[in-house]
């Protein structure tokens, strides 16, 4: 099945005039699959969008994780707008942040502050120096291939950078807690802060889940050393338990950020920490002229409240798990040896044998034929407004683009 | 591999230079490939003894076609320059046909990412960049025009690159529409963000890596002058 595309090519060669690349960063085409998914979309209702057009498509990649409750979901939708009315941004903050504040306090149990912003990277950068405001430490150690965002510290790119940048900044490979404990012994002393997701979800390769015992030795190390613990929940915050993913993997972290799920669209971040870098927080300057955004804010306190009162991280696993085994069982069919890697809410597909990525490229064209928007190099997402009903109308489809691929990798 | 400092530019060029001979050897259009070699002083020699430029000069006779050689050496080896000098007018004339056809293409493809191996073999950023992907192999190609240009780490423990056929199997492809997208490429009108995006190129395979010589190849393109 050929889509329509003119529109979104004309949009297109537009944007390519007046913006650098057309579309730029994650959701760059040639990020994904160029030709065939979809460069704008035009609206989204719970786990369907439309593109430009008009061609629906049922989504996996939730606005690449940004939704979790459901495209304009209405009940947050709503809340929002009734701020909306009043107004989003002031002179000063409004007393929704005060509220929001609370509400994430009390629900991620070793939080006792919190404060907002508009994207991840804005407070995992802030993150890190609060740590070295603490522990007056210049080192930061992350996981190799880690995502954390864009500033040239962390940031997947190439360009635009100098050698200080990332002069103090260690990386050890995920799981390797030889290495770590071998990092640390050399730089004794010198470490501010470890940095890490709650399990391994890198782009271009299958997740990975922390070995039995990671997270512990990790917290054993940081409390030896004196280091920071700062979760990077961004992506997979609310996804895995409401009270944040430490709760899944049993531990404590002392900073932990907060972006994508928690406004379910609405543009806003949040890093909570424990009251004994409340002190250090307050000498690291941190703002922006809409970071007080009160409809973001009070979305984020409906999505939060929505989460909890609807056991959401347990929905969508369960939904997830649903998809995954069906999907595997699928590929099975055609002894396609398909496995879904990460937690099955946010699953990364992956064939094994296929290292280079081409199988997982053709299957996902083929699918993006089918009005399925599976990634082929970025994790999936399941959000609480799939239903069974439109799981198993994917898992169809997709049973379809599987028999299509065996068809032509056989011809 | 070593970090050759602000000399992999003429390096790169000098490079490109050898690739191209020896391309042109394969299709019998020259008699010898020109082997080049970084010298004391500031000096690089082209096809041997002889012909011999300081790097400005170098980077000035690709540029403009043409450059005064050091003279004491092509005078003590006077046969050896003046083929060397034929061999480079060789090359240039498939550079300055107006004609986009498949040997100003391929040779300018090969150019392109001979110099792009110069950088990725010594500058400490790319060496650095690359160092991952040893066992990975980039094909190039040029839709329906039999070009095929291959960026592999050679058995030497250098970036390499070659034409034809292949014994090994990409883990990365990346394919141009058409010959006159591949030209433009050559000379600096792809937008690499746009262009997958718009159909001029086909990827697939390990895109962070296509993106990573890539990246390169533009650094190169910045900085290298170009006979195109």
């Amino acid at each position: 099945m050929s889509l329509k595309h003119d529109k979104s090519d004309n949009l297109f060669a537009r944007a390519m005039n007046v913006i650098p690349g057309g579309i730029y960063g994650h959701v760059a085409p040639v990020a994904g699959l160029p030709m065939h998914l979809p460069k704008y979309i035009q609206e989204a209702s719970g786990c369907r969008f439309i593109d430009v057009d008009g061609n629906e498509w049922i989504d996996f990649m939730c606005g690449f994780g940004a939704i979790l409750h459901g495209y304009s979901n209405p009940e947050i939708d709503n809340f929002a707008n009734v701020q909306r009315n009043k107004g989003s941004v002031f002179n000063q903050p409004s007393p929704v942040m005060v509220e929001l504040a609370e509400s994430l306090t009390s629900k991620i149990d070793f939080a006792d502050w919190a404060v907002f912003a508009k994207n991840g990277s804005d407070l995992t950068t802030w993150a890190i120096r609060v740590a070295r405001e603490y522990t007056q430490r210049p080192f930061v150690v992350k996981a190799k291939g880690a995502y954390h965002g864009v500033d040239a510290w962390c940031d997947p790119g190439f360009g635009g950078r100098i050698d200080d940048d990332r002069s103090k900044i260690l990386e050890f490979p995920w799981n390797d807690l030889d290495y770590l404990k071998s990092l640390l012994k050399t730089y004794s002393k010198q470490v501010s802060a470890i940095i890490l997701t709650p399990y391994h979800h890198a782009a271009f390769a299958p997740s990975i889940m922390p070995a039995e015992g990671f997270w512990s030795e990790i917290e054993k190390e940081c409390q030896k050393n004196g280091i920071i613990l700062i979760l990077d929940d961004v992506r997979v915050g609310g996804r895995l338990n409401d009270g944040g993913s430490h709760r899944y993997f049993n531990f404590t972290p002392d900073l932990s950020i907060y972006s994508k799920a928690l406004g379910n669209g609405y543009t806003i971040s949040a890093c909570t920490g424990k009251k004994f870098l409340m002190n250090a927080s307050k000498e690291v300057f941190l703002t922006g002229s809409c970071w007080n955004d009160a409809v973001a804010m009070s979305a984020a306190l409906k999505s939060l409240e929505i989460s909890h009162r609807d056991q959401v991280a347990e929905s969508i696993k369960n939904k997830g798990e649903y998809f995954c085994k069906g999907l595997c069982a699928r590929a099975k069919k055609y002894n396609l040896p398909l496995f879904m890697t990460g937690p099955s809410s946010m699953p990364y597909p992956w064939f094994e044998g296929d290292e280079n990525l081409f199988r997982i490229q053709k299957f996902c064209k083929i699918a993006a034929g089918k009005g399925l928007y599976f990634h082929p190099h970025h994790n999936w997402f399941i959000s609480n407004s799939h239903s069974i009903v439109d799981l198993d109308l994917a898992l169809d489809l997709a049973d379809e683009a599987m028999c299509e691929l065996i068809q032509i990798e056989n011809s | 591999m070593k970090d050759l400092g602000n000399r992999v530019i003429a390096y790169a060029a000098a490079l490109s230079i050898q690739a191209l001979s020896v391309e042109l050897l394969k299709r019998e259009k020259v008699t010898r490939r020109l082997k080049v070699r970084l010298l004391n002083d500031g000096l690089v020699e082209v096809g041997g003894p002889g012909l011999c430029f300081k790097e400005t000069k170098l980077l000035k006779a690709v540029a403009s076609g043409f450059a005064v050689p050091q003279l004491l050496p092509l005078v003590l080896n006077f046969k050896n320059s003046l083929e060397s000098i034929f061999i480079l007018l060789q090359i240039r004339k498939f550079f300055s046909n107006k004609e986009v056809n498949f040997d100003k293409v391929s040779l300018g493809l090969i150019a392109g990412l001979a110099g792009t191996a110069a950088f990725a073999n010594h500058n400490l950023h790319y060496i650095e960049l690359l160092k991952e992907h040893k066992d990975e192999v980039v094909l190039f190609n040029v839709a329906n025009s039999g070009i095929e240009i291959w960026f592999y780490f050679s058995s030497d423990d250098f970036w390499t690159v070659d034409s034809g056929e292949f014994s090994l199997n990409p883990t990365s492809v990346f394919t141009f529409k058409d010959l006159s997208v591949a030209h433009g490429a050559i000379i600096g009108w792809f937008d690499h963000l746009a262009g997958p995006a718009i159909g001029d190129v086909q990827i697939s395979g390990n895109l962070p890596l296509l993106d990573k010589v890539g990246y390169i190849s533009r650094k190169v393109q910045q900085q290298v002058p170009s006979m195109l």
